[in-house]
């Protein structure tokens, strides 16, 4: 099984033989175009490289280092100075104090605030404070460095403290955006300005945007974390070349008119323009289901296999007057836990922006009133599907003033799955103010 | 990928039915190996299914959304056999697996298994500690437990029944202290406080918010949020306070400031509770060989794949909602892998 490595990290070599290990014929991409050309057959990793500080990773160095210096001055390390360090640097700073401190050297530790998320972190204190090492937490912090001693201001709040020290070490972690071409080549989507994988919970660990390309900080590569991380990104891509694809989308090459539109609306990047035909095509390992190109199409090219037919042509009771279309991520587990069988036509469908236009229309011509209830902000899984909802949404309200129908006929929520009763209250007044 | 990974010797016993049993019980079901899933309670779901939405005007990335479906695909699934109100007895290591003595309601099941998943999750600390100290003749004073079910009742105009002024959040409550045998830090209060807050001051935004707090924890995914946090109206203190009793109808927090104790009555105090270890963890380790670690979770004494028991959850540490779904998949695709290996050797 091939994959592909991309970025410059000073670890690819490390992270090359792990996956070797594994079994994979691992290709090497050194800049994003070539990253971009074997990305349609292979998963991508990009390798970034965040940059620690040298003395906290390399023992060689920090001993020359720590030798140098004149006997019995202490060593200071400098946390949160600029921006918050993370967790796993906190490892490696009690590791080095630790160290220090066992060649009969104070040790001052300096941090806004200690972290303790960390697996294992908790024991890696205790044995710090068996040796020795003093922990101040301090709000204030300046320092004026010289050639041979620097000092290190500090103020808790109650009370100020100076250090005056040879070995002062500044354990500020900086972010690799070159990853970013990167990410950019491969159109993944980023958030917050920037970050690949900001945390959201259905992209860990490693996952990106795009199904089959996964982002991996090297800066952990120190850390017991990374081995994790790169054992089920392993299992992962192992797994997704053996499992049936699911619903995907497929294209009716008859009628494709080769806009572009879904390739520039596909939140997977899982569309790209084939060269071969006069048609777009499906990359089926990047494909989600979530039809937000079925709605795009102007050319009604586009359709879901499978889970199209099970919510599309469902059978509906026209006598309840009201017509739900939930996302099955969010709104539809909701309405399954509140709403009474009785009163309201649940549709499920794969994401809030795969629904269509003609899809509310004819649902207006059936029903009283239309439900759209769609995943909240920052929550889609396709990433912005329920933006997508709204502006249909609006468009259909402006449509339907302007033949002058109450708009409000089609109502608009969003919601999560564990905040039921936001749509059962909205359901219920409804149905009140219509009696 | 059906049958081609179903293997007949493999029976998998889950003990716990919560989000990391079910999401164990999934993937094997994705192999197609068998489970049986031993819930103590009437219903599947455990602590999560409790858990309420964090989002405000959007989502914190909370994690809840990870359990969404679960409950009902697991119900759904034909692999995976569900025994509510059930316990085990007894469990007898064999040649070939383990001999499992299950008390279903009022039946008793033996039954062979090969092997063993712990998912019995933890001991919600405010809870317990609230009866204990006395603290709950007062409505005004909420457990985490309690602000989840508030948040997942929740309606478009209403969290809580009268708007609140003044909240407190008491973090680190029975955790980081040797005083209550919880030296650890629960990994878990200081995410599920900040992103509440924030669904707080999206209903009441004139409501005052102070938090007591040892440190935050918010480097990796709270750290942009809690930039956000610096808005007027937020208050964060640096202490464990000395007292929280209840003044007439209102809680009132003793603590101290700059060296001088003060005091203060708020509308509503948010104890956010420590993870600790389940009361079971004792019994599991005399029954699975697993050692119980200093702080009372338990531990892997061997490799898992030598004694064919694992564990998945809460059961081992403090864990988020995130890192309890990637444990219990990982389990789950290790047992998955052990089986395609086993059924290479025969």
């Amino acid at each position: 099984m091939k994959i592909v490595l991309a970025g410059n990290s000073v670890r690819t070599g490390l992270i090359k033989s792990f996956f070797e290990n594994e079994g994979f014929e691992v290709l090497l991409a050194g800049t994003p175009k070539e990253a971009k050309a074997s990305s349609d057959g292979y998963p991508v990793i990009i390798v970034g490289s965040s940059v620690i500080p040298g003395f906290l990773i390399d023992d060689g160095y920090a001993q020359r280092v720590i030798a140098g210096l004149e006997p019995k001055a202490p060593a200071v390390m400098l946390l949160d100075r600029e921006t918050e360090t993370p967790s796993f640097i906190w490892d490696l700073v009690l590791k080095r104090a630790v160290g220090i401190a066992a060649g009969k050297r104070h040790v001052y530790v300096l941090a806004r605030s200690v972290r303790t998320e960390f697996p294992g972190l908790e024991r890696s204190y205790s044995k710090a404070r068996a040796h020795g090492v003093t922990f101040i937490k301090y709000e204030k912090v300046s320092v004026v460095q010289n050639d041979a001693v620097s000092a290190v201001m500090i103020d808790d709040g109650v009370m100020t403290l100076e250090i005056e020290t040879p070995l002062l070490v500044d354990c500020a972690y900086t972010e690799d955006r070159s990853v970013l071409e990167y990410a950019e080549a491969l159109r993944l989507h980023t958030y917050d300005g920037g970050l690949i994988n900001a945390d959201r919970w259905f992209l860990s660990p490693g996952r990106t945007s795009r199904r089959g390309v996964y982002y991996i900080d090297a800066g952990l590569a120190m850390s017991a974390q990374l081995e994790k991380i790169l054992l089920s990104i392993a299992d992962e891509i192992r797994l997704m070349a053996e499992m049936d694809v699911g619903p995907a989308a497929k294209i009716d090459p008859r009628k494709c008119a080769f806009c572009y539109t879904c390739f520039r609306l596909c939140p997977h990047g899982a569309l790209y323009p084939d060269d071969s035909a006069v048609s777009m095509s499906v990359r089926h390992n990047y494909c989600s289901g979530c039809g937000i190109c079925v709605s795009a199409c102007p050319a009604n090219a586009i359709e879901l296999t499978e889970r199209s037919e099970a919510s599309g042509k469902r059978q509906t009771d026209h006598s309840k007057g009201t017509v739900a279309f939930c996302c099955e991520n969010s709104a539809a587990i909701a309405a399954r836990t509140v709403l009474p069988d009785n009163c309201v036509n649940v549709i499920p469908i794969p994401c809030g922006g795969s629904i269509r236009a003609s899809q509310i229309a004819a649902a207006l011509r059936e029903y009283e009133r239309v439900i759209v209830a769609v995943c909240n902000d920052g929550a889609c899984k396709h990433f912005d599907g329920n933006k997508l909802a709204s502006r249909q949404v609006e468009r259909i309200r402006e449509e339907l003033a302007s033949i002058n129908i109450d708009p409000q006929r089609i109502m608009y929520i969003q919601l999560s799955h564990a905040m039921p009763n936001v749509m059962h209250n909205m359901v219920d007044n409804e149905r009140n103010r219509a009696l | 990928m059906k049958s081609e990974h179903g293997d007949p010797m493999k029976n998998v016993l889950i003990i716990g039915g919560g989000l990391a049993g079910c999401t164990a019980a999934r993937t094997l079901s994705g192999f197609d190996i068998p489970s049986v899933i031993l819930e103590s309670s009437p219903s599947l779901g455990g602590k999560v299914r409790q858990f309420g939405c964090k989002s405000g005007s959007s989502c914190s990335q909370c994690g809840v959304c990870a359990a969404g479906n679960l409950w009902d695909e697991v119900e759904r699934d034909e692999n995976i056999t569900i025994l509510l109100d059930s316990s085990l007895i007894d469990l007898r290591k064999e040649a070939c697996g383990f001999s499992a003595y299950i008390k279903s309601g009022s039946d008793f099941i033996e039954k062979s298994f090969s092997d063993i998943v712990l998912a019995n999750g933890f001991l919600d600390y405010a809870s317990n500690a609230k009866t204990a100290l006395d603290m709950d003749r007062s409505e005004s004073i909420l457990t985490g437990m309690d602000l989840e079910r508030a948040l997942y009742r929740r309606t478009a105009s209403e969290l809580f029944a009268e708007p609140p002024k003044k909240v407190a959040y008491v973090l680190c409550f029975g955790s980081r202290s040797v005083k209550e045998k919880a030296n650890y830090c629960s990994r878990v209060c200081c995410g599920y406080s900040t992103r509440s807050a924030k669904v707080i001051r999206h209903y009441y935004p004139e409501c005052e918010i102070t938090f007591f707090y040892m440190d935050m924890q918010t480097t990796n995914a709270l750290s942009a949020f809690m930039q956000d946090m610096n808005e007027p109206g937020i208050r964060f203190i640096r202490c464990r306070p000395a007292r929280i009793t209840v003044n007439g109808n209102d809680p009132e927090i003793i603590y101290e400031d700059s060296g001088v104790l003060a005091r203060e009555t708020f509308d509503k105090v948010i104890l956010c509770g420590g993870i600790h270890p389940n009361s079971d963890n004792v019994t599991l380790s005399d029954l699975t060989g697993l050692r119980v670690d200093e702080n009372g979770f338990l531990e892997y004494v061997k490799p898992p794949e030598k004694t064919h028991v694992y564990l998945a959850g809460c059961v081992s540490g403090p864990k988020s909602i995130r890192e309890t779904v990637a444990e219990a998949r990982d389990v789950g695709l290790r047992i998955a892998q052990i089986s395609e290996q086993d059924g290479i050797l025969a």
